[in-house]
């Protein structure tokens, strides 16, 4: 006997088998990260606080401020690949301020560049640790 | 009677009594006394209120006591019990008294001080004290007071008094100040002779000067011994101060010659000058003797003074007298007074220099000279010789300095009637040949410069004539210079008038390229003391041969003068100073700028000063503009112009107002670039107001290295400043762009004004209100080529750049608006692709604080950060390098500090292997590298450094290594400039990652680094380690696979005979800049499958030394010890590296040796060994040496057993051994018994001799083993296997087998032994055995074999013989049991 599969099964299976190959998502990975800005430009520290949560190398989260540099909790977002990090923060529209740095078990830490909206750019560096 | 009598009591009346003294004193004329109460009575003088006054001296005093003895008179002597005197006040006016001096004409001669002391009655002072006050007055002013006192007396015939005597003396000559007084104390012992005089007075005090100024003089004493002798007297005395001045007296008075002779003799070292000088004088001694003669009938005078003066360490003085040795001078005079005449006989002063430079001055004097006389008109001699020109070196500097042959000159000077000096040259003042050298000169000729002078100071005027002074040359040039200066004393008024005639054939242009310059210079110039200067007339020209016109000359036509106020003077409306230039060459002008190499002619150009009105004071106008033809500049010998240029140049100066252009500026070179342009300046000096323009152009076709890039490129600069307001002035405008025909290349530019001024302190304030941009169109990256080494190629392009520059006060901030850029980078060296279409951009950044002041004194001080943002490097479109810095720093104008460092960049070495250059360097096929470096280096914050090497791939495999972090914090420790890091590294590895730590210090100003700590770790896998450091070695540097060509078989081994070439030598250990020690704590070192438990040792590293010592630890249950040291020794040319080392395991187990490679064996020897071992090795790098280490052994060991067991021994093996007497024939009963004599031998010693050879072979020259009933003796080979361990490696061993007792017995059965035993009853097996297998699973295969064949015939085999026994084995278990 030869029975002919129907045409709809060949890709119900590849679907199927391809589904169940997807590697299954990552455990999410959220770090505290508590520490200081320091604006090089003018000469002004603040304390901050990163909660990031690591996808893979997606990164996201949120980076909160104190005065004297602009205050606030900010939604942040970037990559990290190994210990490769760059967070990427918009205070405002038109701007961002760029952290790239190394994270590694006990901290993360860099340099950052504010710039945008017709700004002129500035720099800083920052250490936070968990 | 009655009136004798009353005259007698009138006479004790105290008012007659006064009034006879009165009366006897006003006899002497210009002699008054007044008294308020005198009186004479029997015991003695009774006197108050004394007043007495004689020319030049007046004395008064309170209460006069004097008591005499009156019975004492009445025997014609005078006895003075006691004289009591107070309140005295002595007032001496010098000048009255000299009007009163005698006639030393008509005077008795002096007949000594004694002498006069000669009283008309024997006389004897008891007791007497006088309190006085002195004064001495001059010009109406007292200028000494002083009070003294006198106390003591017992002045009798025959003996000795003493008065103690008290002085304390200020003046107004003296500083004032509470010490400021002269003080002395002493005592004056006077000796009476028997009669009436005074036999010897002796006066010895203490003295004590004032402070004078800067001189402090010390504390003196002083003596004086007046003796009366048969003929006279003697003097004798001396006065010091401090232990190196002293002034000694001596003379003697002779009545019978009439003659009074005195020395004194002066002598001092340079204690006072230095405490004058504080130091900064000449070291020397003065000496001085004064000799007279005084004829006492006439008071004529005859005497000598002669005087020494040594001094040396002139550089004491000033550093600039350093060349000058010790001096020596000697002045002698003599003296004569004859009557009112007094004549200087003779004089002659002498310099002389103390060391053999031969320096000499004199002065003498020609006649006697009578000083007495102002008419005299003496004559001096002054002569110089010897005089080294290079003393003057110092002065000069480093720029110049000279030498040559001594200075010399001869004067005559003449002092005439009329009080004027006349100095004229007997002997011209000649100056050379000299030899002039310097950094910045060119060779010159020798020069000689003769001067004959003429000085003449008279009427309050110097003036100065030199003649006829000639320079000149040993090349024939020749200067011929007249000059007449003088300078009136009161006024200051000067007057210089002079002429210069030159033939300049060499100096100026060299002797390689003649060019006979000629120059006439002549000028009259008046300087005013209030400080104007007129230059009434001056003149230069430089001519050159056969031109008629000269090439420089330089004319003024109307006196110039320039005010003390700084105002220039001159006619109006006239011309004042005219300059012409025609066909000057310039070649010359290159010898005196050395470096600089100009090469041309001024051709035209003439410029005119004038004074167009009183109120506009100067103004220059070029009436033919300069002009420069074959214009060439070359630096460094590069030639950066050449070309022709010209410049027109006009201006005006006045007090108002200043204006300057420059215009039609031009320079062209010889390849059609061309810059024109003009610079005009207009300034109002009163309200500091000023605006100046520039603008520039530039047509430059032939730039280099632009023919195949940019082409003809043209420039414009377009700028205006003017002041503001006060201080503050503003660049109005900037635009400065370069373009080629496809648009604009460079643009700067200030869209607005930017603003600056300056402070006080000299600080420049700038401020822009919008920041200045600089655009930058894309660059090939050829244009480079002309710059690179021969052979290298570079392609690409930097993209466009663009720049905000921002200023603000005391602070500059640079910002990129889009990445610096470099794409499609390829470069190649020698045709070879060293890098190949990669990219990078970054963005790059600037913040600088500056602060700088002028005033009062030049500071800058600075911080900084320097940024490198969102950087990456692609190659061939992958991301190879990331990177983020910021730097900062703090520095003034001595040094630059880095203050702040952050940098973390991001490698990935699968991108970066793709660069042929890093490939060959070593760079790994795959992998990140993660870095991340921050820190404050001067602040409290530690520099850290941490670094992840992860998924690490060597090429050619695919699986990742395990992943390397290492975190280092380092710290200055105090105010040390050393920083000491704490480091850590952790590899990630099964069965558990291993682990270092250490402390390592780093010399900011040094670049080795030092460690002094220990070294930890709780598991080392040195394989690991040891495979991550192959991931990053050079593929040349890698040891070669085994390959068949580079290996040939030996007695059916391999063995490796090519060896790889070594490396070229490093020149440095390859520990290069590490130093220090380590102490070893390592729990345990893994090298698969080896491993050392509880290592404990030092690891020391110095310049020429790696060295581990006192190596200790635990393997294979033995204890293993060690030194190991690598030479480094950079004399050896082909392996500057030398190992040597010696391990040794004492006591190790066998068994866990072989079961570390078979796990399931016991060993063919179960014992515990004896391991020695020595190692040596060379080559240029550390896998080198270990790759090339030869060395020997020796393996021994007591007590065990030995196993010759059949690798396949089977069950009937078994059962032959352990049942042999069941059932077999006999020879397998006899071959039963070998099996089980053979399975466990007891062992009585072992003993391995062997070496390793450089290509890891290993030969075994001994290999002995002893047991009661066997032995074995054999030499062997195991060659290297890559990879294997040694009990995994091949083993070839010929063995002879030598037995006695029951095993020779079976043996001898099997007819295997010779027949002939040795002299210790031990017969040898009659063939050698042949053993494989490996290292740590012997194969004795061969001998069993040999065996069989014994037991069942020439053809048997041990693999037949065994089944022949399993056969009757299984035949006799058929059987039924019995």
């Amino acid at each position: 006997m030869n029975m002919k599969p129907p045409a709809w099964i060949l890709p119900l299976v590849l679907a199927a088998a391809l589904h169940a190959a997807a590697p299954a998502p990552l455990p999410a990975d959220t770090r505290l990260l508590k520490g200081t800005l320091e604006n090089t430009t003018h000469a002004v520290s603040a304390p901050a606080r990163f909660e990031l949560t690591f996808e893979g190398e997606a990164v996201r989260g949120f980076l909160t401020v104190e005065a004297p540099l602009k205050a606030g909790r900010f939604p942040v977002e970037g990559t990290k690949r190994g210990a490769w990090c760059e967070v990427i923060c918009r205070y405002e529209d038109g701007t961002r301020t760029v952290f790239r740095g190394v994270i590694d078990d006990t901290g993360y830490r860099g340099t950052y560049v504010f710039g945008g909206a017709g700004q002129l750019v500035q720099y800083g560096r920052f250490e936070t640790a968990r | 009677m009655i009136g004798a009598g009353l005259a007698f009591g009138a006479l004790l009346l105290p008012g007659v009594q006064g009034w006879l003294v009165k009366q006897v004193i006003a006899r002497q004329p210009g002699w008054k006394v007044e008294f308020e109460h005198f009186g004479v009575g029997a015991d003695g003088l009774d006197a108050r209120g004394v007043a007495f006054a004689m020319p030049g001296l007046t004395a008064t005093s309170e209460p006069i006591a004097v008591r005499v003895w009156p019975s004492r008179l009445l025997r014609r002597e005078l006895h003075v019990e006691q004289v009591d005197v107070q309140k005295l006040r002595i007032e001496l006016t010098p000048a009255q008294l000299e009007s009163t001096a005698a006639d030393p004409g008509t005077a008795a001669p002096f007949p000594g001080l004694l002498a006069l002391l000669t009283a008309p009655l024997p006389w004897v002072v008891g007791q007497t004290r006088i309190e006085a006050q002195l004064v001495v007055n001059d010009g109406g002013q007292s200028v000494v007071v002083g009070d003294f006192t006198l106390q003591g007396g017992e002045l009798r015939a025959g003996r000795a008094g003493v008065i103690t005597y008290t002085l304390d003396v200020a003046s107004a000559l003296l500083p004032a100040g509470p010490d400021n007084r002269v003080r002395s104390r002493g005592e004056i012992e006077i000796t009476r002779d028997a009669a009436r005089g005074v036999e010897r007075i002796a006066i010895r005090g203490d003295l004590r000067l004032p402070v004078y100024g800067p001189l402090t003089l010390p504390a003196g004493d002083f003596d004086l011994t007046i003796s009366a002798t048969p003929d006279g007297e003697t003097y004798a005395g001396g006065l010091r101060l401090g232990p190196a001045t002293t002034l000694a007296l001596a003379g003697e008075l002779k009545r019978s010659l009439g003659t009074l002779a005195t020395t004194l003799d002066l002598r001092t070292d340079d204690t006072l000058v230095a405490s004058l000088t504080e130091g900064r004088a000449p070291t020397g001694q003065v000496s001085a003797t004064l000799a007279a003669t005084v004829h006492l009938a006439t008071t004529d005078v005859d005497a000598t003074l002669q005087g020494d003066l040594t001094a040396r360490d002139w550089a004491r003085l000033r550093p600039e007298l350093a060349p000058i040795p010790a001096l020596a001078s000697r002045l002698v005079a003599t003296f004569a007074r004859r009557g009112s005449v007094l004549e200087l006989k003779t004089l002659d002063a002498r310099l002389d220099a103390a060391d053999a430079s031969g320096l000499t001055a004199q002065v003498t004097l020609a006649g006697p000279v009578d000083l007495a006389q102002p008419t005299a008109a003496p004559r001096f001699t002054l002569r110089l010789a010897g005089l080294p020109p290079a003393w003057a070196n110092p002065w000069l500097g480093s720029a110049i300095q000279v030498e040559g042959e001594p200075i010399a000159g001869a004067w005559q000077g003449d002092v005439r009637r009329d009080g004027s000096l006349d100095l004229t040259s007997t002997q011209p003042l000649r100056i050379g040949p000299l030899q002039l050298t310097g950094p910045g000169l060119p060779a010159l000729p020798a020069l000689t410069l003769e001067v004959p002078s003429r000085v003449n100071l008279a009427n309050g005027r110097v003036t100065l004539d030199l003649p006829a002074t000639a320079l000149t040359s040993a090349w024939g040039d020749r200067v011929d210079l007249t000059l007449e200066a003088s300078h009136e004393l009161v006024s200051g008024d000067s007057r210089l008038t002079g002429h210069l005639n030159a033939a300049l054939p060499t100096v100026l242009t060299g002797p390689d390229r003649p060019l006979p310059f000629t120059l006439v210079a002549d000028w009259q110039a008046a300087l005013r003391g209030d400080g104007a200067v007129t230059l009434e007339h001056s003149a230069l020209e430089l001519r050159l041969p056969d031109r008629t016109k000269p090439a420089i000359a330089l004319t003024q036509r109307e006196p110039i003068a320039r005010m003390a106020d700084g105002v220039f003077v001159a006619p109006n409306d006239r011309d004042l100073l005219t300059l012409e230039a025609d066909a000057l060459p310039l070649g010359w002008v290159s010898r005196w700028l050395p470096g600089y190499d100009l090469d041309g002619i001024w051709t035209r150009g003439a410029s005119t000063l004038r004074s167009p009105s009183a109120d506009r004071g100067l103004e220059l106008t070029t009436s033919i503009p300069w002009r420069f033809t074959g214009l060439r500049l070359g630096v460094g010998g590069k030639e950066l112009f050449r070309g022709e240029a010209g410049i027109d140049l006009d201006g005006a100066l006045s007090t108002a107002r200043v204006e300057a252009r420059l215009g039609e500026m031009e320079l062209a070179d010889a390849n059609g670039n061309r810059i024109t342009g003009a610079l005009t300046l207009t300034a109002t000096p009163a309200d500091k107001r000023f605006q100046t323009v520039l603008e520039a152009d530039a047509e430059l076709p032939a730039l280099p290295h632009s023919a195949g890039t940019f082409g003809a490129v043209s420039v414009r600069l377009r700028t205006r400043a003017s002041s503001v307001e006060g201080e503050v002035a503003q660049v109005e405008s900037f635009h400065l762009e370069a373009r080629n025909a496809d648009g604009p290349l460079l643009t700067i530019a200030a869209p607005q004004p930017f603003y600056y001024f300056t402070k006080p302190s000299g600080e420049l304030i700038l401020s822009s209100v919008a920041p200045l941009t600089l655009e930058i169109a894309p660059l090939p990256l050829a244009w480079f080529q002309p710059l690179l080494p021969t052979g290298d190629e570079i392609e690409g392009r930097m993209e466009a750049m663009s720049f905000m520059l921002v200023a603000e006060p005391q602070k500059f901030l640079l910002r990129p608006t889009k990445p610096v850029q470099v794409t499609n980078l390829s470069y190649r060296q020698r045709g070879q692709p060293r890098l190949v279409a990669a990219t990078g951009r970054f963005f790059p950044g600037f913040d600088l604080n500056l602060l700088h002041e002028l005033r009062p004194a030049f500071q800058l001080g600075y911080t900084g950060r320097l940024h490198a943002t969102d950087g990456v490097i692609t190659v061939g479109g992958t991301t190879g390098v990331e990177f983020e810095t910021g730097l900062s720093f703090i520095g003034n104008d001595r040094a630059i500090l880095p203050q702040t460092i952050d940098v973390a960049t991001r490698l990935d070495f699968g991108a970066l292997h793709a660069v042929p250059a890093l490939a060959e360097a070593g760079m790994p096929a795959g992998g990140t590298l993660i870095t991340r470096i921050s820190g404050d280096p001067l602040g409290p914050k530690p520099l850290e450094v941490w670094l992840q090497i992860a998924d690490l791939r060597a090429a050619g495999s695919t699986t990742p290594l395990p992943t390397l972090t290492v975190a280092a914090s380092g710290q200055s420790p105090g105010q040390s400039r050393a920083l000491r890091f704490d480091v850590k590294a952790r590899l990630d590895g099964r069965p558990q990652p291993s682990d270092l730590a250490f402390t390592l210090s780093a010399e900011q100003s040094a670049v080795d680094l030092s460690f002094e700590s220990a070294l930890t770790s709780t598991y080392l896998d040195l394989a690991a380690f040891e495979a991550f450091a192959a991931a990053f070695t050079p593929p040349a540097a890698q040891t070669p696979p085994p390959a068949p060509a580079a290996v040939v078989e030996t007695a059916g081994l391999p063995v490796a005979t090519a060896r790889p070439a070594l490396a070229p030598p490093l020149g440095v250990p390859f520990w290069d800049t590490l130093r220090g020690r380590f102490t070893l704590d390592l729990g345990s070192v893994r090298y698969a499958p080896y491993r050392i438990d509880a290592i404990r040792g030092r690891l020391e590293l110095d310049d020429r030394t790696l060295a581990l010592r006192n190596l200790t630890g635990t393997m294979f249950a033995g204890t293993w010890t060690g030194d190991l040291e690598v030479a480094y020794d950079p004399s050896r040319p082909e392996a500057d590296h030398t190992l040597t080392a010696e391990f040794k395991i004492a006591q190790f187990e066998t068994a866990q040796a072989i079961q570390t490679v078979f796990p399931n064996e016991y060993g063919s020897i179960d014992t515990r060994l004896n391991l020695d071992t020595t190692i040596k090795g060379s080559g240029n790098r550390w896998w080198e040496i270990m790759d090339r280490t030869e060395g020997s052994f020796t393996l021994s060991g007591k007590s065990g057993v030995v196993r010759l067991t059949h690798p396949q021994a089977g069950s009937a093996s078994t059962v032959l051994a352990l049942a042999g007497a069941v059932g077999f024939s006999p020879e397998l009963r006899a071959l039963g018994r070998l099996l089980k004599a053979f399975s466990a031998m007891p062992l009585d010693e072992v003993r391995v001799e062997g070496a390793r050879d450089i290509d890891g072979n290993l030969s075994l020259a001994e290999f002995r083993i002893d047991s009661p009933q066997a032995r074995l003796r054999g030499t062997g080979r195991v060659p290297v296997v890559e990879g294997v361990p040694l009990a995994g490696r091949a083993l070839s061993m010929q063995l002879e087998l030598q037995a006695r007792d029951e095993v020779a017995v079976i043996l001898n059965g099997m007819k295997l032994l010779e027949k002939q035993p040795m002299p210790d009853g031990y017969r040898r097996l009659n063939q050698p055995v042949q053993i494989g297998g490996e290292v740590g699973r012997p194969d004795p295969s061969p001998l069993y074999d040999l065996l069989a064949r014994a037991v069942d015939g020439s053809g048997g085999t041990w693999g037949l013989i065994m089944r022949k026994v399993q056969r009757e084995v299984d035949r006799q278990a058929a059987k039924p049991t019995r």
